[in-house]
């Protein structure tokens, strides 16, 4: 009697299970149908676009399709002007993304003081982001200029004039296009993080006798060490675009100093090269993935113990 | 039911549609009704209009431009000349086109004069407007003014009316139009004239920002409509515009109308029909829109040659159609057809960037004597797109199609990067295909030509023509031996100071010239470097500097042969199209002159040459044999449009060399040679050039002349110009130097950097 007593209840527990699985699995396939729209949009426009990157990156040329396995990265990895474009691409982030993300965190932070004015100056250093870029440009234009604004007050001085966009100095002036364009999106983010740091840790640090640098080296970094990282990639990407700009300042081939990767792939796609431009995008997104890669395990390490 | 449940059922009912929504936002949308055959880049349309020709009796005499046609009837307008009495009449004639003959002639005026305009209403009433003028007993020309006249189908006149103190005596009508009422509608230039259908003047309405009205005519509605090139707009274009007769005024302006024909022509499924040199487009005034009806090549017709356009009540469209070079006159009637419902041929595809006469001519041509395939012309620059990034966009999008599989089978490698292509494997060698050919032979080719035209071992194309320039100069100053350096050409100019060195020279087209043939001085593929801090590159900007910024075309008087003869210009830029060019290239000089030629890396002579027209075969193409045949017939047919250029031929060449060095004679109408007074035949004149303070008259070609043209033609080099890219950067960067702004040193470090980048880039 016990065992069909037994036999019967699980039974029932194995049709509760069944039906509770036959649930699930119609919510799951439910779910499935109605992510396949966004899925194949992604499969359409990201994934299977990027696996034709990845065989235009193996064939000589998109007439004759000849497969040559690596020969394409052999020849762009020792292209002059490939290893260029790297080398200012990379001194561009590695200046203009750290500087971004400490200026952008110190302005936060004065701004979160009680400054008298202090909404204005954060008007201030949002309204470069209204500003469509053709209208930048312009500005800069009209200031860098070898007949510009900045060499006529360098003339007051009794300087000569300098070929701002065509001279060593390029870079200078590209990097603070950049944090004047980006520092106050970056800005407004810190702020959100800074008012979403607990106030009754901060409270205690304070009882506690900790120093302001203190606390925010011990305490403030910690929480904001998910918002660092997250404006330090939005950074590293906005780096990349600064292509746009320069592309407007100076068209395709600008100063040495700063030809970007995206002129290098740009002009690549111009002239039909479709193949060494696959190989550098390919390249710069493996590049992309071990930086990014980088940053989350700095930011798992740090961020661990942080709460929420 | 619960709530919470119902809650749930619509929640997933929204999702749902809203998922169904992006499913179908990233579905493609069709082709708009093309149907792609088998092979590459082959385009057949859905529907074929096919024709029926009409051929007109004595056409010669059939001026087809003005002709209207209505029924069965075709009038024209024609002027009749008695030899004896130095006499003309002018006719407007009905010609029956059942009959084939002339079955009714209206005379519609004498004397000296010409029919300007004319209009036929279904009554046969008929309504000319015609200019007379008088020639007195000096010679002295003058103009009457224009007469407006209306007759009936027995040409009984029913009003005349003068329209000179309306119009000024010098006035021409270039458009009339008559509305459902018989009132009619006068264009002359950028005024219309609104007069009743008695001939009186109602009103007058000027057109501002309008260089002239270019159609006028009756739409299908009666209302009569006028079209312009609209100026008071940014993005100009042509457009129509509605006449209200009783506001004396312009009405709705339509815009976004095709650029085509002169004519107003109204349609049965569309409001107009506007036929240009390639097609024919129906347009909507409704929608302001313009549908691409066929392709005039579809149809195995001149485009060129359709000089005006008309419907027939059953919807089919007559084309009144003129041979320029046999002047024969036809009519055809287009039938609209489903193109699966005729013989089927195989089709071959010619990309080109901008199309052009000769093309289409011998594309016409080889289809009509093609059974079994049939040329299509797939042009890439929209001519309705008047932005200025249209010829940019074409280029992107032949680029493209090369590039994806929808590649021509034949490219016309006009304005296109050849070389660049080239390297890419896109075109096939032709070689193979001229060494097989029966009709053609590859010894009979100029190597050099062939040279020019071969890439990386492929040659890409065999030209029809090709053109030949040099630099010339007085022997007393440049030496008689041809060939020098830039250094040398440069010492040259600076021993004549306040002479030009060339007429027209401006910075640009200096720099331009200097740079030709000059690469390898500056520039080393081979090893990826370049050298633009040379002495010799300095020294060429500043002898650049020295040139106007630009030529002062205000102050050019003086012809160029004066300029030469006084020294006031020291080279002259000499063109050759056959031997006789020669010989007035080099007596502008009034002395000795030598073919110095362009200044070369070596001191070498400078003679450059440059292919005509080339059309290539795609690598992908699947119809190779077919597409050589086109090529063929278009390298070997005799063609009536006239090519720029020196034939690739030495066959040819020869022929033309025998033409300009024999003489001909006058003959009589027997053929008998003419005499002179001693008994001499005489010789035919070969006309000659002119300018205002300077002439010259041809001869037959000498054995000396000869020689040199000869000398020419094995010296010639191809025309391998600096990379457009490069050139762009050195005229770009130089411009700050030009202008004062910088010194030579900085604009050379510049120049230095962006070409080595680009060396770089693309090694």
């Amino acid at each position: 009697m016990e065992k069909r007593l037994f036999k019967r209840e699980k039974e029932k527990i194995r049709k509760r299970q069944g039906r509770k699985s036959k649930s699930v699995r119609k919510v799951q396939v439910s779910s499935g149908l109605y992510i396949a729209p966004s899925f194949l949009g992604v499969l359409t426009f990201f994934l299977l676009p990027f696996l034709v990157i990845i065989f235009y990156s193996m064939v000589d040329n998109p007439i004759s399709m000849n497969f040559v396995f690596l020969d394409n990265f052999k020849s762009v990895t020792q292209n002059a002007a490939f290893r260029t474009a790297v080398r200012n691409t990379a001194t561009f982030s590695f200046l203009a993304v750290p500087l971004a993300v400490v200026l952008s965190l110190l302005l936060a932070i004065v701004l979160e003081a009680k400054l008298p004015f202090r909404s204005q100056f954060r008007t201030f250093f949002l309204s470069p982001m209204m500003v469509p870029v053709a209208s930048i440009v312009l500005i800069w234009q009209v200031l860098f200029h070898y007949n510009g604004a900045v060499n006529d007050i360098l003339a007051v001085f009794g300087q000569g004039k300098i070929d701002w966009m065509k001279s060593q100095f390029s870079t200078v002036v590209i990097v603070i296009l950049f944090l004047w364009k980006n520092l106050g999106y970056n800005m407004i983010l810190f702020m959100a993080a800074l008012a979403s740091i607990p106030k009754d840790i901060l409270e205690v640090a304070k009882l506690e006798s900790a120093t302001p640098l203190q606390t925010f080296f011990f305490i403030k970094l910690r929480y904001l060490s998910s918002t660092i990282l997250f404006v330090t990639i939005m950074s590293l990407i906005n780096s990349f675009k600064i292509f746009r700009e320069i592309y407007l300042l100076t068209t395709d081939y600008p100063y040495d100093t700063i030809y970007m990767l995206q002129h290098y792939m740009n002009n690549k796609f111009k002239n039909l090269d479709y193949q060494t431009l696959s190989a550098a995008a390919i390249l710069m997104s493996l590049v992309m993935i071990v930086l990014i890669g980088i940053l989350f395990l700095v930011e798992n390490h740090f961020g661990k113990d942080v709460e929420g | 039911m619960k709530a919470s449940v119902k809650k749930g059922i619509c929640k997933r009912l929204l999702a749902g549609a809203m998922a169904a929504v992006t499913a179908f936002s990233l579905s493609a949308c069709g082709d708009g009704g093309k149907q792609d055959k088998e092979g590459v880049g082959q385009e057949v349309r859905e529907f074929t209009y096919v024709p029926e020709y009409i051929s007109l009796e004595d056409s010669e005499n059939i001026r087809l431009y003005s002709a209207k046609l209505l029924g069965d009837s075709l009038y024209y307008d024609n002027t009749e000349y008695d030899e004896s009495t130095s006499y003309s009449t002018r006719y407007i004639n009905q010609y029956s086109l059942t009959e084939g003959k002339v079955v009714n002639s209206v005379k519609v005026g004498e004397g000296e004069g010409y029919t300007n305009e004319f209009q036929v209403t279904s009554d046969g009433s008929i309504y000319v407007a015609s200019s007379s003028y008088t020639i007195d007993a000096d010679g002295n020309y003058t103009e009457n003014g224009v007469m407006l006249s209306a007759y009936d189908s027995q040409g009984n006149v029913l009003w005349e009316q003068s329209l000179a103190d309306l119009m000024g005596e010098n006035s021409y009508i270039n458009g009339m139009a008559l509305d459902g009422e018989k009132r009619l509608y006068l264009a002359a230039d950028q005024n219309l004239y609104l007069l009743s259908a008695e001939g009186e003047l109602q009103g007058e309405v000027s057109l501002e920002n309008v260089d002239w009205i270019s159609s006028i005519g009756a739409g299908k509605d009666g209302k009569v409509y006028v079209s312009y090139f609209d100026r008071s707009t940014e993005e100009g274009g042509t457009v129509l515009a509605e006449v209200d007769y009783n506001g004396k005024k312009l009405g709705q302006v339509y815009r976004n109308y095709p650029n085509g024909n002169d004519k107003l022509v109204p349609g049965t499924d569309h409001d107009f029909l506007v036929k240009s040199s390639d097609a024919v487009y129906g347009y909507d005034l409704a929608t302001q829109s313009y549908e691409e009806l066929f392709y005039w090549l579809d149809s195995d017709i001149n485009g060129y040659f359709v000089d005006n356009m008309s419907v027939t009540e059953d919807g089919r469209i007559v084309a009144l159609m003129n041979d320029w070079n046999t002047n024969k006159s036809e009519i055809a009637y287009l039938t609209k057809t489903k193109t699966a419902d005729l013989p089927q041929k195989k089709q071959i595809v010619i990309g080109t960037l901008t199309g052009g006469q000769e093309l289409l001519f011998a594309a016409v041509d080889f289809n009509k004597q093609s059974t079994d395939c049939h040329i299509t012309i797939k042009s890439y620059m929209d001519v309705n797109d008047w932005s200025e990034t249209s010829y940019q966009d074409a280029i992107t999008a032949m680029n493209n199609a090369i590039t994806s599989g929808n590649c021509p089978d034949i490219i016309a490698l006009n304005s296109i990067s050849v070389e660049q292509l080239a390297n890419k494997g896109v075109f096939e060698d032709l070689t193979p295909f001229l060494e097989q050919s029966s009709k053609l032979e590859k010894d009979d080719y100029l190597e050099n030509v062939l040279a020019a035209c071969t890439y990386s071992g492929v040659l890409v194309g065999i030209p029809k023509t090709f053109s030949l320039s040099t630099l010339a100069g007085k022997t007393s100053e440049v030496g008689e031996e041809p060939g020098w350096t830039l250094k040398e050409m440069i010492a040259f100019a600076n021993e004549h100071p306040g002479s030009a060195l060339l007429d027209y020279a401006d910075k640009s087209s200096m720099l331009s010239a200097c740079l030709s043939l000059l690469q390898d001085s500056f520039i080393d593929w081979n090893a990826g470097t370049c050298d633009f801090t040379s002495e010799e590159f300095k020294e060429l900007l500043e002898f650049v500097a020295s040139f106007p910024d630009e030529f002062d075309w205000q102050n050019n008087e003086i012809s160029t042969p004066t300029k030469l003869q006084t020294g006031a210009v020291l080279l002259n830029s000499v063109s050759v199209d056959r031997v006789r060019d020669l010989q007035m290239e080099l007596a502008m000089f009034g002395e000795e002159a030598t073919l110095i030629g362009y200044p070369t890396v070596d001191g070498s002579n400078g003679c450059v040459m440059q292919p005509g027209s080339l059309y290539a075969i795609s690598a992908k193409s699947q119809n190779k044999e077919v597409a050589w045949s086109f090529i063929e017939y278009y390298l070997t047919a005799e063609s009536n449009m006239f090519s720029w250029g020196l034939p690739s031929r030495k066959s040819e060449i020869e022929k033309q060399i025998e033409e300009d060095s024999t003489p001909q004679y006058v003959t009589d109408m027997d053929g008998n040679p003419v005499l002179d007074e001693d008994g001499n035949p005489i010789v035919q004149g070969l006309g000659g050039m002119g300018w205002d303070d300077w002439e010259y008259e041809y001869h037959y070609a000498t054995e000396e002349e000869i020689a040199l043209f000869r000398m020419l033609l094995e010296n010639a080099k191809p025309l391998v110009t600096m990379d457009e890219t490069i050139l762009g950067f050195i005229t770009e960067d130089a411009q700050p130097y030009f202008q004062g702004q910088k010194s030579v040193d900085k604009v050379m470090d510049e120049i230095q950097n962006r070409v080595q980048l680009y060396m770089n880039e693309n090694r």
